[in-house]
């Protein structure tokens, strides 16, 4: 309720605690669709907007996705694995509850690679070399989990912290990072949001080439969170 | 893996995209004579599911729950009004029982359809409502033939 405060600024109380039981259920929904597509093999419908963004990508590889806690991975991962030859490699981490951890472990994707980014400095040549060899790596770019490198800024007018290595990433490989976000947006309907790439120069100056690849992230996310509120699963509180 | 249709918004009302006779029926004449949606995403990607229609899936769940209600405020010893609040929120969990029990989802419409029979023959408003879902699977019946005949 706090973040959706955040969010819709001047909102009632009453108001956020229906929109939290919209979140919710709409949470339940996804994993729902992701259990349908792991038991069944049943897909929903797609729209895509920015689909230009989007093509580009999955034609030249060698990409950094940039995304949010969004929709289901295993259904986006299908999609792009349908649609692109390239390999797909997702930073993502541990599940905490064991039995959830346990589930993820035996229906693992075969389409997509599964990297959990607890081994920071060892993971970082790996996706370095992955890149390079035309991979596309898909992070989560709205929330810092444990202790791994980040840069503060804001996200609606509020103190947090986004991860820094997306944007060494695509410093180091020179690759394009391009946010993508996948919503639901009815029943077995998800619509896939492409932007244009973010470039993060190759400069001296590393924080300033930082600052203004995260502030182009957060202007994003910031209008994709605020359309799409209730889709949104960051469960804790923006810091 | 399911089939993929793209870029054809009209194909939302495929009858392939609806699980009972009647909203397959319903499907194909809407298709066949609404004026087509217009595309309005860059693109478009529509599974070929029978389970698919959110329309046809909303509406039979608010039908069976609601008649499920009506029933089962029609057996409470309260006041119609008193049942009536009971039994819209019971029905919710009980309508789920037989799932648990091991029963599948034509089990389940039986279940109902036997019920709609029995309180179409007690007294009282319940009685409308059990007729009006016997309408209801008889015209999905009727609409299963028609199916068959022009073969939707």
């Amino acid at each position: 309720m706090r973040n959706l405060k955040a969010i819709k600024p001047g909102s009632f109380a009453v108001v956020n605690f229906f929109r939290c039981y919209r979140t919710f259920w709409n949470f339940a929904w996804t994993l729902c669709d992701t259990g349908l597509f792991r038991e069944r093999g049943t897909v929903p419908d797609w729209e895509f907007t920015g689909y230009q963004h989007f093509e580009k990508m999955q034609e030249s590889g060698g990409a950094i996705l940039l995304t949010a806690h969004m929709g289901s991975y295993d259904l986006g991962a299908h999609l792009f694995a349908e649609r692109s030859g390239h390999r797909i490699v997702m930073v993502r981490a541990r599940e905490r509850d064991p039995e959830t951890r346990e589930y993820e472990e035996k229906r693992k994707s075969e389409v997509v690679e599964i990297e959990f980014n607890t081994k920071a400095s060892d993971l970082a040549i790996d996706l370095l070399h992955a890149v390079r060899d035309g991979s596309i790596i898909a992070v989560q770019g709205d929330r810092v989990a444990g202790d791994i490198a980040d840069i503060k800024s804001t996200l609606f007018g509020k103190p947090a912290r986004f991860p820094a290595g997306p944007f060494a990433l695509a410093m180091a490989s020179q690759a394009p990072i391009y946010p993508v976000f996948i919503i639901r947006t009815g029943r077995r309907l998800y619509r896939v949001v492409a932007y244009p790439p973010i470039r993060v120069a190759a400069s001296r100056d590393r924080q300033a080439a930082f600052t203004a690849a995260l502030d182009a992230w957060r202007a994003i996310l910031e209008e994709v969170i605020a359309k799409w509120w209730f889709s949104w699963f960051l469960f804790d509180e923006i810091a | 893996m399911t089939e993929m249709i793209r870029d054809n918004p009209a194909a939302r009302w495929l009858p392939a995209r609806h699980q009972f006779a009647l909203a397959r029926l319903v499907a194909f004449l809407m298709q066949r004579f609404a004026t087509a949606p217009k595309l309005d995403v860059d693109l478009l990607l529509l599974a070929v599911d029978r389970e698919q229609s959110a329309v046809e899936n909303y509406t039979v769940s608010v039908w069976f729950w609601l008649s499920s209600a009506c029933f089962l405020a029609a057996v409470f010893p309260l006041h119609p009004a008193v049942a009536i609040a009971v039994a819209i929120p019971l029905a919710a969990f009980v309508v789920q029982v037989p799932l648990y029990l091991g029963a599948n989802r034509p089990v389940l419409m039986f279940l109902f359809f036997c019920a709609s029979a029995y309180f179409a023959s007690v007294a009282g408003p319940v009685h409308y409502v059990a007729w009006l879902s016997l309408a209801v699977f008889a015209a999905n019946a009727v609409a299963w033939i028609i199916n068959r005949l022009c073969g939707i």
